[in-house]
């Protein structure tokens, strides 16, 4: 009534509008004070912002909070499983971190990282060289642990907010193609307990990233001009103009390591332009490698991300020189519309000067999109990621604006799959090019050819106006002079392949580019036609015809035929007494071949490195001996260097008093060094009293038999092979400074040598080699066999003799998280102070050998046990079993779901450290794996497990359509193996089933596999 | 009955005044924000901070130090850039930067070294702040400390002249004779790449050339007619240059045979009108200024050029004082061949806008 008579009070009016208006204000002030605080950092990201925005984002944000709280109440971290990252912070610590006037970007807070089940101490820290990466509520961390307590086989984590469905599908991309690349996941992060964000999780790129990548420890580049705090004022901010801005993110820090000059003289030649100064640039880097690389960016539609500015890291590979790309920081966009202002960074600009660089690419590009395969696997490994943690993924899609906000996979494959279907049309249909066929004699044709699209094309075969073939040859107009010279060679149209110019811009744009060909006919014909092919499809190409008398413009591009490889020179042969005074060298394709009782003598330092073969086949009578010119003062190093010397071949050469040398910035760290050749021989040498260097034989990436050796005296370890396979048999290495044999990384068979009184140890097996050590004789050495770093060697029927420790199982480098676990197999050790000497967290698995079946043990080595043991025992070789499938359990950021199946009383099942453990209650359970596998004739089911004794045991192979074969499993507190020979047949699954009288019994299975006869 | 009437109006009037207060802000807040006024506002918070550190900066120019000082220190206080990662980062640096020089003009020696400390470790990627820190050390009498600044300049920018300089001495005095030849190697070795610029006719192009004193070619595609004559001009960007040769290619037509190879210009008939920069011995050429350019006219063969191929050195620049001092260092150090070496690179001369100082355009993003 009082409403009605008198109208609103101000009271009422204050009480209806005042919520009103300070919503309001709360939003605009909001808004405006967002924008204040993102604006502190004026970087790419930031400068897209607005108040406005904000003011979007918060209404669409109060619009979607029904739906977020609704996802936020149905998240239970505690129910979460692999790939799920739960964050426990000081909360009060964790607001100082992120808030204030300025984060505090280098402040590292202690946390707890909940995985799987399993907690982790780290340090977090934010991380991120934009503010997309901190400016939002959520951001990008770095996750440190502990050196002795790593997470996960990682010391540091990255947890990026920035596009992690996209980046994630690209960088899993970039390894499909085989590049160096971090191991990425897609993670749900929780941050004390409540759903932080859906986040790529990846590796930092350093020594780690190497070891894991089984590279061999060296320099990496990180090109990073763009953060805003690694600012360079008032220097070139182009990567590839200024080599100071780089910095080293892993350094090979061995005296006389060369730094940051290789990579400042490859810059410079980068910015020369001259033939020579290209061919320089190729000899550093690997082409296919760079071209796969370009290939990933062009189907990621993202050649511009990795630009002058940032993104850019580069291995130097310091076994061979070679630099090597690593991607970070890869985009996914689409391909057809360049992204605003990126232009193509200066080293693809000087490359793709090279058209054979991008016709490799293209060539790539045709075989990686010739069917699904790609884009298949690429869509079903998001959608099970998306899957997996699609609860988070839906909650960060509800957060308010700019925050970051994952695409969908249907999103991000629909970007794929259009960005290769562009390519695959343009690699069809962009084959163009202008043709002019004039007579210029009786039976001899010039053709002009231009170039004009991304394709080239290459010439199919020769017509008569009629259509009918004409024989005829066909030469190239190598050196360009305009005329035919008589040397210019004859060529099969096979190798007519013209490569097509381009130039890298905004885009990568074709340039024309002129080939000129001379044709001569075997008969006379009245009009020559020429029918021309897609250089990269090979389907047949229709060209333009090209108007005589036009002028011919000069590309910028180099031309292919300026920078064809010359002609290796003639083979070089040694006999009789030779002197060397300075350093020979073999290049690829040239072989050396050494006459029997050549007498080598070196000046000091004086090398011979081999890009080819080295043929050194001396006799019994008449050895090869390679001796210091000077006594008492080293010559270099015997080197096979790169696949070209793969097939060399030493035997009876006797090499003493090298020292290993520095060549072209590569270190060779063997009086002999063998490096990433392979099929290499040597065989009944002799190796002894090498100086400064450490080995007497140095293998690196190679493939290498050494057979009946006598390696003596070395100055440190006399065999040391660092990823690198073969064979070392039936040698005899005395008096080693450090270890008769030292292996990192690799998986050689050693067999029936004989090691005598080595200064260290006799076999030295670590940072996770898996090598077969069989029927060695190792005596008087201060360790028999050390096994280390997770390292997984089969030691089988080996007599060790006269140690202070017989066999020793440790950790010592901590980037491999934990000490060895070798296969004990028959063997004796005598006299040792100490006869098995094992880190508490070591894990022996031994075997019975005595009278038993080993060939489940030797099969995949391709060997075959006799009688004995040490080197007097008996054996043979066979052609090696092939695995059928196996299971190995490292704990990783992969999402589930599991391959493996839990049924019955099992409480939990968890891949932990090298293990699956499996807690189990009273009752019967199963843990199964699902084929199927075929065994047409037989093999052997292997299975490693260890446990509470109480538990009752039985692994069955299930047959298809049958039973199928089972054996008992033998769980003992140390590991055992369970082995079952396999009739031939086809299987359906793997099941382990247990029984246990009581509750809270623990299984541990360390792997399983399955192998098959070839 | 009056007074009710008086209050109830009153209270009408309070009502509209709120109303239309709260429309106006609302109103306004969302125009300004929608407008983008709320952002320009922002942004212009941002840069008036930059023009207070800039009428510092004219403070000092005017040598008003003591004036400059009372103003940079609130400022120091009051500046919200305390990261590299603020945007005003680069107002930090140079607050800090015009602190240690108002400092060291007034004659504070630890208060000058304190700023310029700070203004180090604020980044220490900034080579001039390394510099002036070094230039402090050197007026305050602490040689070996700036010898520390002047290497940890080179470490970042080794193609500084004036550190080079400074370390060369340091050393040279210090008798180091061994440790000045190897500074001043890596400065001739230190890879630095000239943009420079060559203009035939209508065509103008910019070449990078490597500086380190060897020959480069540099070949550029063209076309000009039979018989061509113009000017060849080369702006050298400040850096010495020695022009080797000259030399053609021919051009091709389609369906034609002609036998082409590069043809050699006669380079030393031309008559070269030098800007900012003298010609010394045949083809060389030492640049003053930034805007040393050298232009002569050339002709081109009686055919068809389709390409033209210049032979180039380009020289770091060099004081007399510097190659005195190397020269002096490589004789006691009895290294006459790397003398001889080094000699070949070599041309004194240049200006430090040749690879010390760099014009923004190369140095921006």
């Amino acid at each position: 009534m009082r409403r009605a008579r008198h109208g609103w009070h101000l009271p009422e009016v204050l009480l209806c509008t005042v919520p009103v208006v300070g919503l309001a204000a709360w939003l605009l002030i909001g808004s405006v004070a967002d924008y204040t605080r993102v604006r502190r950092y004026d970087d790419w990201w930031t400068v897209q912002l607005s108040s406005a925005g904000f003011l979007r984002g918060r209404l669409g944000a109060a619009a979607r909070l029904p739906r977020a709280l609704a996802l936020d109440d149905a998240f239970d971290v505690s129910t979460a499983g692999p790939g799920t990252l739960d964050l426990r912070v000081d909360p009060d610590a964790w607001d100082d971190l992120v808030r204030g006037p300025e984060p505090h970007f280098g402040q590292r807070l202690p946390a707890t990282v909940v995985h799987d089940g399993q907690a982790h101490e780290v340090r977090l820290r934010l991380r991120g060289d934009s503010a997309i990466h901190w400016g939002t509520e959520r951001r990008s961390l770095l996750l440190q642990a502990p050196k002795d307590a790593l997470l996960l086989g990682r010391r540091r984590t990255v947890l990026s907010v920035k596009a992690p469905v996209a980046t994630f599908l690209s960088h899993t991309l970039a390894r499909d193609f085989g590049l160096l690349c971090p191991e990425t996941h897609l993670v749900a992060v929780y941050l004390n307990g409540r759903a932080y964000s859906l986040m790529r999780a990846t590796d930092t790129i350093d020594e780690e990233f190497l070891r894991r990548s089984k590279r061999m420890p060296g320099d990496i580049f990180r090109g990073d001009v763009w953060a805003a705090h690694e600012r360079f004022d008032g220097l070139p901010r182009s990567l590839f103009r200024n080599a100071y801005a780089w910095d080293r993110t892993a350094v090979d820090a061995r005296p006389r390591a060369p730094g940051i000059a290789p990579l400042a003289t490859w810059i410079g030649d980068l910015n020369r332009g001259d033939v020579a100064a290209h061919r320089r640039l190729l000899d550093r880097i690997d082409q296919d490698e760079l071209a796969r690389l370009l290939a990933v960016m062009l189907v990621t539609g993202d050649p511009h991300h990795i630009d002058d500015l940032h993104n850019q890291f580069w291995y130097r590979d310091p076994t061979s020189g070679a630099l090597h790309p690593v991607v970070w920081d890869l985009l996914l966009r689409d391909v057809r519309v360049p992204k605003p202002g990126g232009r193509i960074n200066r080293m693809w600009r000087v490359l793709l000067r090279d058209p054979r660089l991008f016709a490799a690419t293209l060539a790539e590009l045709h075989h990686r999109l010739a069917d699904e395969t790609l884009l298949r696997d690429a869509s079903r490994r998001v959608e099970a990621a998306w899957a997996a943690h699609r609860t988070v993924a839906e909650l960060d899609l509800q957060r308010q604006w700019p925050a970051p906000r994952p695409a969908r996979p249907k999103a991000v494959m629909g970007i794929l799959r259009a960005n290769a279907e562009w390519l695959r049309r343009r690699i069809r249909d962009d084959a163009k090019a202008a043709v002019a066929v004039q007579r210029v004699g009786p039976r001899r044709w010039l053709v002009d050819v231009q170039t004009r699209g991304w394709v080239g094309v290459r010439i199919q075969g020769l017509r008569a106006t009629d259509g009918a073939a004409v024989a005829g040859a066909l030469r190239p107009d190598l050196d360009r002079d305009g005329e035919l010279d008589s040397d210019e060679p004859r060529w099969e149209p096979s190798r007519t392949t013209m490569p097509a110019g381009v130039r890298g811009r905004v885009t990568i744009d074709p340039e024309p580019l002129h080939y000129r060909w001379f044709v001569e006919t075997n008969a006379a014909v009245d009009q020559l036609r020429i029918a021309f092919a897609n250089a990269v499809t090979g389907e047949p190409v229709s060209v333009e015809p090209w108007a005589p008398g036009a002028a011919i413009p000069e590309a910028q591009c180099h031309h292919p035929w300026d920078l064809r490889d010359p002609p290796p020179p003639a083979d070089v042969t040694l006999g009789g007494a030779v002197h060397l005074t300075e350093d020979l060298r073999i290049q690829t394709g040239q072989t050396l071949r050494i006459a029997a009782g050549t007498e080598l003598r070196l000046d000091p330092d004086v090398s011979i490195v081999a890009r080819g073969r080295i043929l050194a086949e001396g006799t019994a009578a008449a050895p090869i001996t390679v001796r210091p010119a000077i006594a008492g003062r080293p010559w270099g190093t015997v080197a096979l260097q790169g696949e070209g010397a793969s097939g060399s071949v030493l035997r009876h050469v006797t090499l003493r008093g090298g020292g290993g040398a520095i060549i072209d910035g590569v270190r060779y760290q063997g009086m002999v060094s063998v490096y990433h050749a392979s099929r290499v021989q040597i065989l009944d040498c002799e190796l002894s009293r090498n100086r400064r260097c450490d080995d007497a034989l140095n293998a690196v990436g190679a493939d290498l038999e050494v057979a009946r050796c006598w390696i003596h005296h070395a100055n440190a370890d006399a065999i040391d092979f660092d990823g690198s396979s073969g064979i070392i048999r039936d040698c005899r290495i005395e008096d080693a400074g450090n270890d008769a044999i030292d292996l990192m990384t690799c998986s050689p068979r050693i067999v029936g040598n004989r090691l005598r009184a080595c200064g260290d140890k006799g076999i030295s097996i670590g940072e996770n080699a898996a090598p077969l050590v069989l029927y060695n004789d190792i005596r008087d050495c201060a360790i028999g066999i050390e096994v280390k770093d997770r390292s997984r060697p089969a030691l089988v029927r080996n007599l060790l003799a006269g140690h202070d420790v017989g066999i020793a199982v440790s950790q010592k480098n901590w980037r491999y998280a934990g000490p060895g676990a070798p296969i004990l197999a028959g063997n004796r050790v005598e006299g040792a102070i100490v006869p098995l000497q094992c880190d508490p967290a070591g894990r022996v698995t031994r075997v019975a050998a005595e009278g038993a079946d080993l060939s489940w043990l030797l099969g995949p080595h391709g060997l075959v046990a006799g009688d004995g043991i040490g080197a007097d025992a008996t054996w043979a070789t066979q052609p090696p079993s092939r695995r059928v499938a196996a299971a190995r359990f490292d704990a990783s950021l992969a999402h589930g779901p599991h391959p493996w199946r839990a049924t019955g009383a099992v409480r939990r099942v968890a891949a932990r450290d090298r293990h699956l453990v499996a807690q189990l209650r009273q009752g019967e359970s199963a843990v199964c794996w699902n084929g199927p596998w075929n065994l047409p004739d037989g093999g052997w089911l292997v299975v490693e497990a260890a446990g509470d004794p109480d538990i009752q045991g039985t692994v069955r192979l299930i047959a298809t359509g049958g039973t199928g074969v089972t054996t008992p499993l033998t769980v003992r507190t140390a590991p055992r193996f369970s082995t079952l020979r396999v009739p031939p047949g086809r299987y359906a699954g793997l099941e382990i089933s247990t029984r246990c009288e009581r509750d809270d019994l623990e299984l541990r299975l360390h792997r399983w596999t399955l192998s098959g006869r070839l | 009955m009056v007074e009710r009437q008086h209050r109830l109006q009153r209270e009408r009037t309070w009502i509209a005044a709120w109303l239309l207060s709260a429309a106006v802000s609302v109103g306004g807040g969302t125009w300004a924000v929608l407008g983008g006024a709320a952002d320009r506002a922002v942004e212009s918070a941002y840069l008036s901070w930059g023009a207070r550190v800039q009428r510092c900066q004219q403070l000092v120019d005017e040598g008003r130090f003591e004036a400059a000082k009372a103003e940079l220190a609130k400022l120091d206080r009051q500046l919200p850039g305390r990261t590299p990662r603020h945007r005003l980062a680069t107002d930090r640096q140079l607050l800090l930067g015009l602190l240690g020089e108002c400092e060291l003009q007034l004659g504070h020696k630890r208060r000058c070294l304190t700023a310029l400390e700070r203004l180090v470790a604020f980044n220490p990627r900034t080579w001039a702040s390394h510099h002036q820190l070094a230039h402090a050390l050197r007026h305050f009498g602490a040689p070996e400390d700036a010898a520390a600044s002047d290497a940890a300049v080179l470490e970042i920018h080794p193609n500084h002249l004036p550190s080079v300089d400074a370390l060369v001495a340091h050393h040279q005095e210090a008798r180091r004779f061994t440790r000045a030849i190897e500074v001043w190697e890596t400065y001739l070795d230190a890879l630095l790449v000239a943009p420079i610029r060559v203009r035939l006719g209508g065509d103008e192009s910019v070449v990078l050339v490597v500086v380190d004193g060897r020959p480069q070619d540099v070949r550029l595609p063209l076309t000009l007619p039979p018989g061509w004559r113009g000017a060849l001009a080369v702006a050298t960007a400040g850096y010495s240059i020695e022009l080797h040769a000259l030399a053609w290619l021919r051009g091709q037509r389609v369906g034609q045979l002609t036998a082409r190879a590069f043809e050699a210009a006669a380079l030393d008939e031309v008559s070269w009108t030098l800007d900012a920069c003298t010609k010394r011995g045949a083809r060389d050429f030492v640049a003053h200024a930034a805007e040393a350019r050298l232009t002569g006219v050339v002709a081109a063969p009686e055919y068809d050029v389709a390409a033209m191929r210049l032979r180039v050195s380009a020289f770091k620049a060099v004081t007399p004082e510097l190659w005195r001092r190397v020269e002096s260092c490589y004789d006691h150090a009895l290294a006459l061949g790397r003398l001889e070496a080094a000699r070949a690179r070599v041309r004194v001369g240049g200006c430090l806008e040749g690879g010390s100082l760099l014009p923004s355009w190369q140095t921006k993003p």
